[in-house]
Formats: structure tokens, C-alpha cells, sequence
């Protein structure tokens, strides 16, 4: 066992997918002699060579889509775009080809492909730094999205995708990086992908994130738990596909949620989570599901992330307003 | 101590590290912000650095011919004076590797250990279904969902369930007052059971019905919330029985006994008026009509039947009210109006056998009076050991409204107005 940061967890299992997987390759903007501007892929290039670990040139569509073409001739590329704000100029690659080509190809070829994208504010750093737009990528059909809170979760998750034949978009949250670390053992087992993780049980109200955000969620739940209240967390790990099982289960359970994403609240998958909560669990429902969002703006600057972000506090206030319904 | 430390940026490009080719301002010179303070070479050029501090160069990073690392200290610029590394300082402050700064953005370096996720539980839910809306009237009608069940798709409880479980709340308690016009539900508490030690192996469990259900939730408030007590009484039936016959024989029908009981006890309610009535805070509000409350037993319990303005009725009257109100009891066909807001209340405990008790006054109400089976006894006339019917009483009442004088002031009035009938006449 060995305690490691979020990083250094997807540090970890990329090494040991380079060392046993002949076929894995890593490629993107500074990933080899850099190490990664969060030094993800750091030492990789000394250990597997330029054969394994590849720089690119600055231009994400041609990441994508020379990844798209070793992919279909028989690698795991596992790519990487630096920021989340970054991946639009790869956006026409990974939506109009990397998620179809199974379905083009009528199942003759799959893209294996693992897009590795750190993203999420909360760093202080300049515009197209600090987004959160994962929704698009889950609304896009043929391709999967996770994004794990936690170490364990990071390497398990990781692994799988880089098995998966299918693409798998792997996000990042940068803020989480090295503020959270956990145990790990040498060999993490694989989390599938598509399944949840109900990380705290509780009976009174079933509190719904992933990502970054899981941080704030933690916390609150610690505040309501101090004043007698049970809270279920359940950290949703995978946006498309969305684990609705475990999800509807917990708030069938405790009857009260609320749903907690930085990205932009309109359209955000806290909309889609909502609709499908109000589908089958009107039944269950003491009190309307409430949003803890960013705003429907442009990720501000250093200054004022603070007031974009979800707090602490405005989790609290959202879910004291569910439990007083 | 104001000696700044500016380290080898990142200047893109991914280069790590630069070689030292030329101080151009030695230390303790002088140096102004934007003005180059060395001369780096780089894997792509060579390169002059601008220092973004005005001061004295206290301490140069490295020596010409060296090599820096990006994040690693290039110069020091400060007061003359100054000292570098600080007095107070732990010496080398450089990360590299994984740890090393990252290029964008600041990064929250202390970890939060986080503690492993527990079993992932079997999700459980047998909390009733009901919509928004449904649970909404349900809160305004003050029923309880838990004890609903439900006849909408997959056990749901619909509108229609609530309504009807409000109105058979309303409908058949035994001591029960739910008259939104004078009292306003309360919840009862929900009393835990608790098992006794020594329970045999082999039981059975047996779900309460909903009348039960209901007749044990207004005990409990009865039991709860009145102070009660019970005052005793017999009384020489003999006369009261005779009429009786008299009666069923002129008008070849039966009158039940109730309904002479009944009409006995509208003028010892006349007389002493607090108990037709109803406490309400620190009110009593005494009712001018008196509606009697009849219990009547039926096989799944004791409901209580109402006779509306029994003080304006004959005894025939009542006898036909008293008919119909068991009858419709029996069948559980009693309409809201006949089963709730009695103002006293009567219980013949003696058609089944029994002879004294100790009557639960109904929530809303200040007095019960328990009539027993009236049983052949000695008793004592003019001085003369003779033989009668003696019928036992038994009168609970609300001790916050009448003191035992006053309790014994109705029983007297009871007991005589039951011993000699003719009395009701004036």
C-alpha cells in the first residue's frame, strides 16, 4: 500500500498500463520532456522511451485525430488535452468521428482511445484554464465520460478505460490533484466504468457530485452529519453513462436530494439528473430537487472564482432548504 | 527583510533547465525592475532575463557555466544588508519532479486523507409513494401516509386513498372527536412497542385494523392529555325497567334501555352544565344542545354513535335514532355526521355482562357515563330488606373542569332521575 495523491495515482497507473500493455502509448502537448504541466506524466519518458511517450505539436484536432488513427490501426493511445478549454479545436474530431467510428464502421473497428482532460477552476489560472464543460461530451452518443474525486477511484478508473475498446473521455479534476490522497495498493482494483459510488450512506438526503466539487460535498455533509442530519453522498464517477440505478436508489431512499456541478447551470447534467429523478421517483420525493451550480457565465479570473464555484455555504443553504420542505 | 526571490520561470516552449552564460549585474550591484540581470542559454537561444525587482542583487542562483532548473532560485534581489538563504529559512526551497510547481495555475498543496468508501449498501426504500401533491392534502387532512395503503399503480397512494382515510378517521371511532368545526386533529405519538422477556418462540403477528388503529390512537390521547377519574354509583332499577315494559308494550316496540338511559341524563346535564361541554385551551365552552355520544359494539369494536339534539327528543324518538345509529354502525355504514361531536357520552357496558368500569372519557368531551347489567340484589326500602334490579354507574370526567363535588353532584342527579323516572317530567 502506498499513499498517493489523485496525481500520482494516474501517474502510477499509466506506468503500469506502458510496462504491461505493449500497445499503450501516451501522446499529447508536454507530456514527454516535461513530464506534464502537472507533471501527470512525469519520468514516463525516461522509463518507455519516445516510441511510448510522444510530445505533439500544439494542435489538439491533430491529437485527436492522428489518435483516432492508431487507435483504429491497433494501439491504446492514451491522449491527453492540457485543458478542458483547449478541446474544442479537437471537438469536430471526437464528435463527428472518434464517437461514430464503431457505429460507421458497423462494428468492423472501435477507437480504444483514452482523452485524458484535466479541468475545473479553483487554481487561479488565466481564461481557458478553468472550465467545466463536460456536459457535451456526455450528450455526445459513442462516447463514455468519468471523472473521478479520489485516488482510488482515479486508478481504477484509468485502467478500465484504457481496456475499454471504446473511446472514453477522462477528466481530471485539476483543483483535486494533490489536495486529496488515499491508500492505494500496488495492483488498484478496476472500477467499471458507468457505476457510482455511494461513498457515504446515509437516510435523510442523498447529496449528488463528482469531480471537484466532491470536496465541497464532502464537507457539507460533515457540517449537516454535526447537527444530526444523515446525508448520503453518492459521487456519480461516470456521466455518460450515468449509473441511474444507483442514483434513483438513493434518493428513492432518503427521499431528498440536491445536486452539486461547477460547470454552468443550464443545460448542466444536473438538468438531466433532475429529469430522471422527477421521472421515477416522483413517488418517493418529500421536496423538490435542488441545484448547486456555477453560474451561467464565463469563468471569472483568480479574484472572484471564489464566487463562482460552489461553496461550502451554498450547498448547506440548498440543503437546508430540502430538509425544511 | 525584504530580499525577493525570483526563480527560473517557465518560459514556455517546453524547456526545463538554462545555463548560466553571464552575470550582468554582480552581487551587491544595483539593478532596476525590466532590467537584464543575466545572460541564460537555453536549449533554443540565448537569452538575456529581466529582473522584475528594483534593489541590491543579494545573491546570484547560480555561478556562470552552471545550470538552473525552472522553479529553482536565479536571483535574489533585496536591501543591502539582506542575507540569503533567511536566518529562518529551512535552505533548499526547489521542487522537482511531481511535485515540482506547476506551470499554470496554483495548486492546493497539503492532501486531504481520505477514508476508505465503506461497503457499498443494498438500497432499501419502504417509505410510502405518494406525489407531491398527494402528500401535500395528506399533511393539510392530517393523515398519515405510513398507515395508507395504497390502490394506485405499484402500491401508490393516490388523492382518492387520502380522502377516504381522512373520512374514515372521521367516521367510526370509538373515543374519538374530529369535528374540524370544534376540534382540530393532533397527532398522537407513536408509542414503541416493547417485548417482553420470556416471549415463547412460536407467535403470531397480527396487523391492527383500521379501526382498531384509530381507537387506540384516541385512547392514547385521552390517556395522554385528561386527567380522569371515576366516581361510582348503584342505583334501584326497578322503577326504570317498569317503565321500560310499560313502553314497549303500549307502542308494540322494543325500546332499547339506552334510550331511556339517554333520556335520564339530558336534565342531570341541565343541571350541571359543565359537563356537556368541551375544554379548548383555557376556555370551557359549554354547548347549549346536547348531543349524546352512544357506544355501540360492533365485531371489529366499540363505535360510538351520535344522537344529534337528543334534549329535543321523546323517548320514542330516541329509540328509533338509537335503532337506526346501531344498525349503521353494525353494517359500517355511518355517515360522519352520526359519528362525530358528541358533547357526554353513554356506554351500556351491562348488555354484555358488564357491571362497573372505569370508563375512557373521549378526547373533546369532559364525561362518560358507564351503565352495568342491573342484577337482582337485597337492598334496603323504609327500613324493609327487600329485593331489586341494581344497576351499577360508573362517571368519568375531566378533573381539570369539575372537582369531585361536582362529580358527585351529577351522579346524584343521575342516580335519581334513574331510580325514579317520573322525575324527568319537570
Amino acid at each position: 500500500m502506498t499513499s498517493r495523491t489523485l496525481a500520482q495515482a494516474v501517474n502510477h497507473t499509466l506506468d503500469r498500463a506502458l510496462a504491461e500493455l505493449d500497445d499503450v502509448l501516451v501522446l499529447g502537448e508536454d507530456v514527454a520532456r516535461t513530464g506534464g504541466v502537472f507533471r501527470i506524466t512525469d519520468g514516463l519518458l525516461e522509463r518507455y522511451g519516445d516510441q511510448r511517450v510522444i510530445d505533439s505539436p500544439l494542435a489538439e484536432s491533430g491529437i485527436v485525430g492522428v489518435g483516432l488513427g492508431l487507435a483504429v490501426a491497433g494501439l491504446r493511445p492514451v491522449l491527453e488535452l492540457q485543458f478542458m478549454g483547449f478541446s474544442y479545436p479537437a471537438f469536430d474530431q471526437l464528435v463527428s468521428h472518434v464517437s461514430r467510428i464503431r457505429h460507421r464502421s458497423r462494428h468492423r473497428f472501435t477507437a480504444p482511445l483514452v482523452i485524458r482532460i484535466p479541468y475545473g477552476g479553483g487554481i487561479g489560472a488565466a481564461e481557458h484554464h478553468s472550465e467545466s464543460t463536460e456536459t457535451v461530451y456526455a450528450h455526445t452518443p459513442g462516447l463514455k465520460v468519468v471523472v473521478p474525486s479520489r485516488p482510488m477511484d482515479a486508478a481504477g478508473l484509468l485502467r478500465s478505460a484504457i481496456e475499454d475498446p471504446d473511446p472514453v473521455v477522462f477528466l481530471e479534476p485539476i483543483r483535486l490533484y494533490r489536495a486529496v490522497k488515499e491508500d492505494l495498493p500496488d495492483v488498484t482494483p478496476r472500477v467499471p466504468l458507468g457505476t457510482a459510488s455511494v461513498e457515504r450512506a446515509g437516510t435523510d438526503i442523498t447529496l449528488l457530485s463528482w469531480g471537484a466539487m466532491m470536496k465541497e460535498t464532502r464537507e457539507a455533509a460533515d457540517q449537516l452529519a454535526a447537527s444530526g442530519i444523515s446525508p448520503e453522498i453518492v459521487d456519480l464517477r461516470s456521466l455518460a453513462p450515468l449509473d441511474s440505478e444507483t442514483l434513483l436508489a438513493s434518493v428513492r431512499k432518503t427521499g431528498r436530494a440536491v445536486v452539486i456541478h461547477e460547470a454552468p447551470r443550464t443545460g448542466g447534467m444536473g438538468a438531466e439528473i433532475v429529469a430522471q429523478i422527477q421521472e421515477h421517483c416522483a413517488y418517493e420525493l418529500e421536496a423538490p430537487v435542488l441545484r448547486v451550480t456555477g453560474w451561467d457565465t464565463v469563468v471569472p479570473l483568480k479574484l472572484s472564482e471564489e464566487h463562482y464555484l460552489p461553496s461550502v455555504k451554498r450547498i448547506m443553504a440548498a440543503a437546508d432548504q430540502v430538509l425544511a420542505s | 527583510m525584504t530580499a525577493h526571490e525570483f526563480c527560473l520561470p517557465d518560459i514556455g516552449e517546453g524547456l526545463v533547465e538554462a545555463e548560466i552564460v553571464r552575470w550582468l549585474v554582480p552581487v551587491g550591484g544595483q539593478v532596476t525592475a525590466d532590467e537584464s540581470v543575466v545572460e541564460v542559454e537555453t536549449a533554443k537561444a540565448v537569452t538575456d532575463i529581466p529582473s522584475p525587482f528594483a534593489g541590491t542583487v543579494i545573491h546570484h542562483g547560480a555561478a556562470e557555466g552552471e545550470v538552473v532548473q525552472v522553479g529553482q532560485t536565479l536571483v535574489v534581489v533585496g536591501e543591502p544588508g539582506d542575507t540569503w538563504p533567511p536566518a529562518d529559512s529551512d535552505g533548499d526551497t526547489t521542487r522537482t519532479g511531481a511535485d515540482a510547481a506547476p506551470i499554470v495555475g496554483t495548486l492546493a498543496e497539503t492532501a486531504q486523507e481520505l477514508p476508505p468508501v465503506p461497503e457499498q449498501p443494498a438500497p432499501s426504500s419502504d417509505r410510502p409513494r405518494a406525489l407531491p401533491l398527494v402528500r401535500k392534502l395528506a399533511k393539510e387532512l392530517g393523515v398519515d401516509l405510513t398507515r395508507v395503503t395504497g390502490t394506485g399503480a405499484h402500491d401508490r397512494i393516490t388523492r382518492q386513498d387520502v380522502e377516504a382515510a381522512a373520512a374514515a378517521t372521521n367516521e367510526a371511532p370509538a373515543t374519538t372527536d374530529n369535528t374540524a368545526e370544534r376540534h382540530s386533529p393532533e397527532p398522537v405519538a407513536h408509542v414503541p412497542a416493547t417485548k417482553p422477556a420470556g416471549v415463547p418462540a412460536a407467535e403470531e403477528r397480527r396487523p391492527l385494523s383500521r379501526l382498531r388503529r384509530t381507537i387506540a390512537a384516541n385512547m392514547v390521547r385521552s390517556w395522554t392529555e385528561i386527567p380522569q377519574v371515576t366516581a361510582f354509583d348503584e342505583v334501584d332499577a326497578s322503577r326504570l325497567l317498569a317503565l321500560r315494559a310499560s313502553l314497549q308494550k303500549r307502542h308494540e316496540t322494543p325500546v332499547p334501555l339506552d334510550a331511556l338511559v339517554v333520556a335520564t341524563v339530558i336534565p342531570a346535564l341541565r343541571a350541571v352544565p359543565v359537563f356537556n361541554a368541551s375544554l379548548d385551551g383555557d376556555d370551557l365552552v359549554v354547548y347549549g344542545r346536547h348531543d349524546i355520544g352512544v357506544a355501540v359494539d360492533t365485531p371489529d369494536g366499540v363505535i360510538v354513535t351520535v344522537i344529534r339534539d337528543a334534549g329535543a327528543k321523546g323517548v320514542l324518538e330516541l329509540a328509533a335514532e338509537i335503532h337506526r345509529l346501531g344498525a349503521a354502525a353494525r353494517s359500517r355504514n355511518l355517515k360522519p355526521t352520526d359519528a362525530t361531536g358528541q358533547t357526554f357520552t353513554v356506554s351500556n357496558i351491562g348488555a354484555a355482562g358488564g357491571t362497573f368500569g372505569t370508563p375512557i372519557v373521549p378526547p373533546g368531551t369532559v364525561g362518560i357515563l358507564s351503565v352495568g347489567r342491573a342484577k337482582e340484589q337485597p337492598v334496603v326500602r323504609d327500613g324493609q330488606i327487600g329485593i331489586a334490579p341494581v344497576m351499577p354507574l360508573s362517571l368519568s370526567y375531566d378533573h381539570r373542569v369539575a372537582d369531585g363535588a361536582v362529580g358527585r353532584r351529577l351522579l346524584a342527579q343521575l342516580v335519581q332521575n334513574l331510580t325514579d323516572p317520573a322525575l324527568i317530567l319537570a
